[in-house]
């Protein structure tokens, strides 16, 4: 099987366990304060970037873009302060390198694939709970060819 | 050896990636000119037409290429001392202070002339290595000092005949 969406998914969440922020939940719903600091990765949305040219047999080859949802919790400070903003930052840091910088990754997505960052979200604005869980979904560009689909 | 794909066959489409060489002044090593962002040929004939005056109409009854060119546009996004140069059509020179420090003087050649190879490494569609004989860059678009975009360096070479041949095609499989 070559089903780079589950090879990138299972890549990053490997990735994710050893960057010491806590243990990985993939694909969880509510989960309890009580696990924090801990890790949320869901699989996301996939969307289609590029189709063969109009009057192409098949429509593919296509240019994917995978859209993973990484989630961190940090530990619940009693009395919130300024020290919840550099968790975060550095949660922010960790996670961005740990994915940019790794080969394997880039390998998946291949040559003619690339690895960007779509949005990067925290809960620290008026109106939030200020809690300092931070929200990154970086995006896997990567080409569905025949040969993916074999199962 | 697998075998080559023929037509009609969807692995045959091709997205365009690779790596570029440039070697200077058709001596010594080829050097990896980083990343290129676009790279287009274009070939550009010049034909004589001819007209029937035989009816009401003229109508085209023949043509002739009297000459063929072409183009190769290359849009380079890494500002080595020595792409630098390409680009604004200067010669590096290394200083002796401080260390690792080069000047460039702009516009002294008027051209920049070397062998050119792309090497495709896509993974849709097969892969070609392009070896173009001789091309003599110049830049061709304005280049953004000031910017709130990566700056890019825009050149274009006029490809010619080197040793009777413009280049050769090599594919390299699937």
């Amino acid at each position: 099987m070559n089903d780079r969406r589950q090879l990138l998914l299972d890549q990053l969440a490997a990735l994710l366990h050893g960057i010491g922020l806590g243990t990985v939940y993939r694909n969880r719903g509510e989960m309890s304060n009580a696990l924090r600091p801990f890790l949320s990765l869901c699989d996301g949305t996939e969307t289609i970037t590029r189709t063969p040219a109009n009057g192409a047999r098949q429509s593919i080859p296509l240019l994917i873009e995978l859209t993973p949802e990484i989630t961190y919790y940090p530990a619940l400070q009693l009395a919130p302060d300024n020290t919840l903003s550099e968790v975060v930052g550095l949660a922010r840091i960790t996670i961005l390198s740990a994915i940019l910088l790794d080969m394997e990754l880039r390998g998946i997505v291949g040559p003619n694939g690339r690895i960007l960052v779509a949005t990067i979200e925290t809960d620290l604005s008026i109106g939030k709970r200020m809690t300092g869980e931070l929200t990154i979904r970086p995006i896997f560009v990567y080409p569905l060819l025949l040969s993916d689909l074999t199962p | 050896m697998a075998a080559l794909a023929s037509s009609p066959d969807t692995s045959l489409y091709v997205v365009g990636k690779g790596e570029v060489y440039f070697q200077k002044d058709f001596t010594g090593s080829f050097r990896h000119v980083g990343n290129v962002a676009e790279l287009e040929f274009e070939a550009e004939f010049a034909e004589l037409d001819h007209y029937s005056s035989m009816g009401g109409v003229k109508s085209l009854d023949q043509s002739t290429v009297l000459s063929v060119s072409a183009t190769l546009r290359m849009l380079m996004d890494e500002w080595s001392p020595d792409n630098v140069a390409m680009a604004f059509l200067g010669e590096v020179t290394e200083l002796a202070s401080p260390v690792g420090a080069t000047e460039i003087d702009i516009l002294s050649v008027t051209k920049i002339e070397g062998a050119v190879r792309y090497i495709g490494t896509n993974e849709i569609g097969p892969k070609f290595t392009f070896d173009f004989a001789s091309a003599a860059f110049r830049p061709s678009d304005a280049i953004a000092l000031i910017s709130d975009e990566y700056a890019q360096m825009e050149l274009t070479a006029k490809l010619a005949k080197r040793l009777g041949t413009f280049g050769t095609i090599t594919q390299l499989g699937a």
